[in-house]
């Protein structure tokens, strides 16, 4: 499965890109802000895991772009960040969120959430 | 008419030198340099007021009352002028010597943590290339494979504690937008402190922060409580999911 990486962070990009190949995620492509996502989107993409806060284009402002993206319509889109306000949680799922992760995360935690996206993705299909 | 009334025509003549007098005091004020250190007043307004003391009986009592107003304004005027001073050199040099070292603290933790991170992938490879040697030739211990299992778990953990460093990195960059704030603002105080800016300088106003900047940082960035806060998404996915 191919996963797009989303951070403006070169750090948690190498530490999420680290804990995704310990999960067996090995095919992952890195993008630094939503706008470089959505240049480097396209429907090999089968995954996107963001981070909220980045410049130019924020990872809210990404999942809804890509829920208007003809490709990203079903994409399914992973939220990691800092932010756990309830009201921003809730604004990420109004984006097109499919779920949610807190940093700082485990890599069990970020397998989970994957896990648990993709036998939704199942289950919907 | 009683004596001790004036005729309109001498109360309007009266009137309109003092006015004149006044006129010029305040043209003076305006036309001090702002190096320029504490004025004389017998210089300049004092001096003029005085030279006047050929009016009519009366002024001379508020020449003297003008006097030791303008003296007292000039007074305020040059205090003004030290807190401004005393303001920019807290705005522009205090202020901006902070921004600096935080950024530089920033710099160096994104630095560190990528030297670190290479570090680890090092470490990583050479116990790599261990489990190939033992696959060429058998281990005499049993022990050592597990040791190496053990030393790759604690790596792949070291790792995700690099977390850390986005996490302070945000934390800094939140300060150091909080002290771009306080400079606006006290630049905009100053601004009012400026006595050449008198009649047009409006009040200190909030200035927001630059929304480009502050959207690369979470103002609530922390370490602490991640299992409670992960606990709040997942009940908010949970209750998002059953409603869909």
């Amino acid at each position: 499965m191919k996963i797009l990486v989303v951070d403006d962070s070169a750090t948690m990009r190498r530490i999420l890109v680290n804990s995704l190949q310990r999960s067996g995620f090995t095919d992952c492509v890195e993008a630094t802000d939503g706008r470089d996502a959505l240049d480097r989107f396209d429907p090999s993409i089968q995954f996107v895991i963001t981070d909220w806060n980045m410049p130019n284009m924020s990872g809210v402002e990404l999942a809804r772009a890509l829920r208007q993206h003809p490709d990203g319509k079903h994409v399914p889109i992973l939220m990691v960040t800092t932010r756990s306000v309830k009201e921003d949680i809730i604004a990420a799922i109004q984006a097109g969120v499919n779920n949610y992760v807190v940093k700082p995360f485990t890599p069990q935690v970020l397998k989970d959430k994957i896990d648990a996206v993709l036998s939704g993705m199942t289950a919907a299909a | 008419m009683s004596a001790g009334m004036r005729e309109p025509s001498e109360l309007l003549y009266d009137s309109e030198a003092t006015l004149r007098l006044v006129d010029k005091a305040i043209l003076d004020m305006g036309a001090l340099d702002a190096d320029e250190p504490k004025v004389d007043p017998t210089r300049s307004g004092m001096a003029l007021l005085q030279c006047d003391t050929r009016q009519p009986s009366g002024l001379t009592e508020i020449s003297e009352h003008l006097t030791r107003g303008y003296a007292g304004i000039l007074g305020v005027v040059d205090s003004l002028r030290q807190s401004r001073r005393h303001l920019e050199r807290a705005t522009v040099d205090n202020l901006k010597h902070t921004n600096d070292k935080l950024r530089e603290v920033s710099d160096a933790t994104e630095s560190a943590a990528t030297d670190i991170l290479n570090g680890l992938d090092n470490l990583t490879s050479s116990l790599d290339a261990l489990d190939t040697c033992a696959q060429e030739r058998p281990e005499p211990d049993a022990r050592a494979a597990k040791i190496r299992g053990t030393m790759r778990e604690e790596l792949f953990t070291l790792v995700g504690h690099m977390q850390f460093q986005d996490i302070t990195s945000q934390q800094l960059h939140y300060a150091s937008a909080v002290i771009c704030d306080m400079e606006a603002r006290l630049a905009q105080l100053a601004r009012v402190f400026d006595p050449a800016a008198f009649g047009a300088a409006a009040s200190p106003e909030a200035t927001p922060l630059a929304s480009d900047s502050a959207n690369t940082f979470d103002p609530h960035a922390s370490t602490h409580n991640r299992a409670a806060r992960q606990a709040v998404a997942d009940e908010i996915i949970a209750e998002s999911l059953a409603a869909s």
